[in-house]
């Protein structure tokens, strides 16, 4: 979680990336017989384009409000200082690539469902810091929690309609919303829902490109 | 808010100068009070939350107002119930009369206290105002919010209940741990806009617990200034909004 060691295994990924096509190409052709799992585990692992989505959105002003969220470190959450000692749905837990310019691991909670959220930022967590405020100045947050058993991203589809598209996550499907501002309306985060058969997964950041998001939850499935 | 002022202005001046020196002055007063929009919570954080309650409907006093014939722009929001996630979704209940929310599918209404549900799910804000209205006459309402079975789909999902009959199902991002807020609000700020909101009871829970009443019970609410006259509490007409144009 160190910066150098943060930077390094990002350009490392971002070489995975540049490299992986022909390596899903190659598997995808030259093997038949291995092709299709290959293909399957491999796919969505090249470079990350954003899917097209509506980019209308409802404004602070413009809805009933505000909400109250709570303090991120609500006392039912516990904290843990490694996150890989965790447990989530009976295994370690995914740990993603987070670029350095988003920022470091600062928080880890695990939940009372068995979820585990870790939140990344420049700065540490407030002690009441919400998530809005969270989000606001450049956190990003990962959930995963043991699979509800649906498919989360077509759930998310059929709830927020064309303001959600579809993204190839090695072999799983995921659902990228440009949800509604929190705060400030130029502060708009952008939200990744999958479910990988065995966790369901939320991302969360305001950041300049969602593919941003989309590679660091490659990070987590491909090679 | 300049924008929707720009457009009251050309709607009204048609009238004539008498109008447009009114619709000024109510200009002004709304760029005054912009950002002094009266919203009031309390607030009990805790995992699982639920709410149940019991409301008093809003009194019958001459001066609740909010159907003038030239549709003051403002929006009171009473009982407004709100249970928000770790994750940014929330799920909200509440009656308004005014204007609606730009955003969502609720309606103007200036002639009734519509039924509301609003929130965000799964990063999208929603609001549904399809729900009938209360009456303006004193009366107590049931209301509930918890995460139990939703009727229609039989998935689990934060149910609204008025008077124990399910009005609707709505998802939300986390729903492990919450906050759970109830209060007033008013939007899209009016001058003389006042509002008192009192619950005559209001408990919620976490599954693993049992109802707690809630810690600021019976008023949760007083617009500064705002000088009501509730000698006792526990009478029906809990709530008095006044919207004066």
């Amino acid at each position: 979680m160190r910066r150098g060691s943060a930077s390094a295994t990002a350009t490392l990924v971002a070489l995975i990336g540049i490299l992986l096509p022909t390596a899903c190409a190659t598997s995808g052709l030259g093997n038949g017989a291995t092709s299709v799992a290959d293909a399957t585990t491999l796919a969505g692992c090249g470079p990350s384009a954003a899917p097209a989505i509506d980019e209308h959105f409802a404004p602070v002003a413009g809805r009933f409000g505000p909400a109250r969220w709570p303090s991120i470190r609500t006392a039912d959450r516990r904290a843990v200082a490694d996150p890989r000692t965790a447990r989530v749905a009976g295994a370690p837990p995914l740990i993603p690539v987070v670029p350095s310019e988003v920022g470091w691991l600062q928080l880890a909670l695990a939940e009372l469902d068995g979820g585990l959220t870790m939140y990344y930022a420049q700065a540490p967590v407030g002690g009441a810091e919400t998530i809005a405020e969270f989000l606001a100045r450049g956190g990003l947050a990962v959930t995963q929690r043991p699979t509800a058993g649906r498919d989360r991203a077509s759930d998310v589809v059929a709830d927020v309609g064309s303001r959600a598209g579809l993204v190839s996550l090695a072999g799983h499907t995921a659902a990228l919303v440009h949800a509604d501002p929190l705060l400030r309306d130029d502060f708009r985060a952008y939200h990744l829902y999958w479910s990988d058969g065995m966790r369901d997964w939320t991302v969360q950041g305001v950041v300049q490109r969602p593919e941003v998001l989309i590679d660091i939850a490659r990070s987590m499935y491909c090679p | 808010m300049r924008l929707w002022l720009a457009q009251a202005r050309v709607r009204r001046g048609r009238g004539g100068g008498r109008v447009i020196a009114g619709v000024l002055g109510a200009s002004i007063a709304v760029l005054l009070n912009a950002t002094v929009a009266l919203a009031c919570y309390g607030a009990n954080e805790g995992a699982y939350s639920e709410f149940t309650g019991t409301t008093g409907a809003r009194g019958a006093s001459s001066n609740v107002n909010l159907s003038s014939a030239t549709a003051s722009p403002g929006t009171a929001i009473v009982h407004p119930l709100q249970i928000a996630a770790n994750d940014g979704d929330f799920v909200g209940w509440g009656t308004y009369k005014g204007r609606a929310p730009t955003a969502g599918n609720c309606l103007d209404d200036y002639s009734g206290w519509n039924l509301y549900v609003d929130g965000a799910s799964n990063g999208v804000y929603f609001c549904r105002s399809s729900y009938g209205a209360l009456p303006d006459n004193p009366s107590f309402h049931n209301f509930r919010i918890n995460y139990t079975t939703c009727p229609s789909s039989g998935r689990t999902r934060w149910v609204f209940s008025i008077n124990e009959q399910a009005q609707t199902c709505n998802d939300m991002g986390g729903h492990q741990y919450g906050v759970t807020a109830a209060g007033g609000e008013n939007v899209y700020t009016y001058t003389n806009q006042r509002i008192d909101v009192l619950y005559a009871d209001l408990t919620w829970r976490s599954p693993t617990a049992g109802w707690l009443r809630w810690t600021n019970s019976q008023r949760m609410c007083q617009d500064p200034g705002y000088l009501a006259n509730y000698p006792d509490y526990s009478v029906p007409s809990t709530i008095t909004v006044e919207l004066l144009p």
